[in-house]
């Protein structure tokens, strides 16, 4: 699934910006989304930063300031309610808690090497399922080094 | 080519490091005295569980020093424990200061806490050490997209200069030199050396955040989607509702000053913020992760140029 990004909100400061703050968004930008949650706060999805790539944690953004330029679901998504209020379109390995510690975004977060493992893996399956705008997501991070260190040796695994 | 037998080297190899390690220590500190200031000690404990790494992380994984948490491999963890073990045993007492934990932790992970580190080890009590250390300069390689280094909080503790309790490796660094960590690994010579860390425009004085770092920070994590048994969630619960707290992170670059050099990193604060009230948790897993560095500085003189402030400057 790929979106567009049509505007940059700050979620703490509830304001609109011309910029993001920290540069993990672009207007203009196309993203991977490697999960969707629904929840108390709306739709969220997550989507790799593009001052970091793999090199920082993967962010939750609003579904509202993004277009959905593709609507391919990856392969390995599942539908996951937690809770009345909760659930999410994400990797099943990512939802099922009897393969972590704690979470798998907990243990993520822990940099524990299966939790790591995993979401390469994970989001490779994702990148899989829209092959055809990874030329598009690198020639847009062509001036973000850590997006293109990190990300160029997966992409290409991908491709 | 891998042998099957650099598991085993890199356990010697940790395991020796670690000996040395505590042997000088022991020399030099009197573990006597440990046990004298074992009023301020925090238990030695919650060894994590030694998760045996993926093909891509070979040698991360996890020891928890009490609140502290160092990331190193297996090996090193069952080094470690044995020499906990083995020291506490000496000196008659079931606890150690939290000063008497950073030394361990300075000493050991700037010993053994990485694959190239293993490997200078393993090539000095020979045999397949040269397999353990191709696999190691391939390890340096394929981890770069992990975070080398996380400085951490000790929960509600104020600090000092550069805000950091304790020190995570995760990475196998590349030494430039062939010359022995262990002469470098020596905390006063540390402590004389400070490192500077330009982050006044994320955190104040005593360690919080500021304004401007707050209103940076990007939501990762929604803690509802945390397992109900998890500290963090415990902790959370009843301080308002569950689905209003996001685990955030704030980017920060920054430049790391080590004598006549600069180094650039980039990284980032992970803390808890609630998204209703604004009201930030500090208390529980708030840190700095950083992400990537670009060494140009040798490894051991980087590390022996961390400084790390342990108690409040008051």
């Amino acid at each position: 699934m790929i979106v567009q990004c049509v505007d940059i909100y700050n979620i703490f400061n509830k304001e609109y910006l011309d910029e993001n703050i920290s540069g993990s968004v672009a207007k203009g930008n196309h993203y991977s989304v490697l999960e969707i949650t629904f929840g108390a706060h709306g739709i969220f999805y997550r989507i790799v930063p593009d001052h970091g790539g793999l090199y920082a944690h993967s962010i939750l953004v609003r579904a509202q300031d993004f277009k959905i330029i593709s609507a391919r679901f990856p392969t390995n998504w599942i539908l996951n309610t937690v809770s009345k209020t909760a659930s999410r379109l994400s990797p099943a390995k990512w939802t099922d808690n009897s393969l972590w510690d704690w979470s798998f975004w907990e243990d993520f977060g822990e940099d524990k090497p299966k939790a790591l493992a995993c979401f390469r893996e994970e989001l490779k399956t994702i990148l899989a399922a829209d092959k055809d705008y990874i030329a598009t997501m690198i020639t847009e991070r062509k001036d973000y080094v850590s997006w293109r260190e990190s990300m160029l040796p997966l992409l290409n695994e991908v491709l | 080519m891998a042998t099957g037998k650099e598991s085993t080297v890199k356990d010697m190899a940790a395991e020796i490091g670690l000996k040395t390690a505590s042997l000088m220590r022991d020399t030099e500190l009197y573990i006597d005295s440990f046990a004298a200031r074992h009023r301020d000690a925090v238990n030695v404990g919650k060894f994590g569980a030694a998760v045996a790494g993926a093909t891509l992380f070979p040698v991360a994984s996890t020891i928890s020093l009490g609140k502290y948490i160092i990331l190193t491999s297996p090996s090193v963890q069952t080094g470690m424990k044995k020499v906990f073990n083995s020291s506490l045993k000496q000196a008659g007492v079931d606890s150690y200061s939290r000063e008497d934990l950073s030394r361990y932790a300075t000493e050991a992970t700037t010993l053994v806490g990485s694959g190239i580190s293993y490997a200078q080890f393993g090539k000095k009590i020979g045999g397949a050490a040269r397999t353990t250390l191709n696999l190691a300069e391939k390890t340096v390689t394929r981890v770069k997209e992990v975070s080398p280094v996380t400085f951490q909080y000790e929960a509600g503790r104020l600090n000092s200069g550069i805000p950091v309790d304790a020190v995570k490796l995760r990475n196998p660094f590349k030494s430039s030199s062939g010359e022995s960590a262990l002469g470098k690994a020596n905390l006063a010579q540390a402590e004389k050396m400070k490192v500077e860390l330009e982050l006044r425009q994320i955190f104040t004085k005593d360690g919080k955040l500021t304004e401007v770092g707050i209103a940076a920070a990007e939501p990762i994590m929604g803690v509802e989607y945390f397992h109900e048994s998890s500290p963090v969630y415990k902790s959370l619960l009843g301080r308002g509702r569950i689905e209003d707290w996001h685990k955030c992170a704030i980017p920060m670059k920054t430049k790391l000053h080590v004598p006549g050099k600069e180094e650039l990193f980039s990284g980032e604060v992970h803390v808890y913020k609630n998204l209703v009230t604004k009201e930030i948790f500090y208390d529980l897993d708030y840190k700095i992760k950083i992400n990537k560095l670009d060494i140009h500085t040798s490894v051991n003189e980087f590390l022996n140029n961390i400084s790390y402030t342990w108690r409040p400057k008051l």
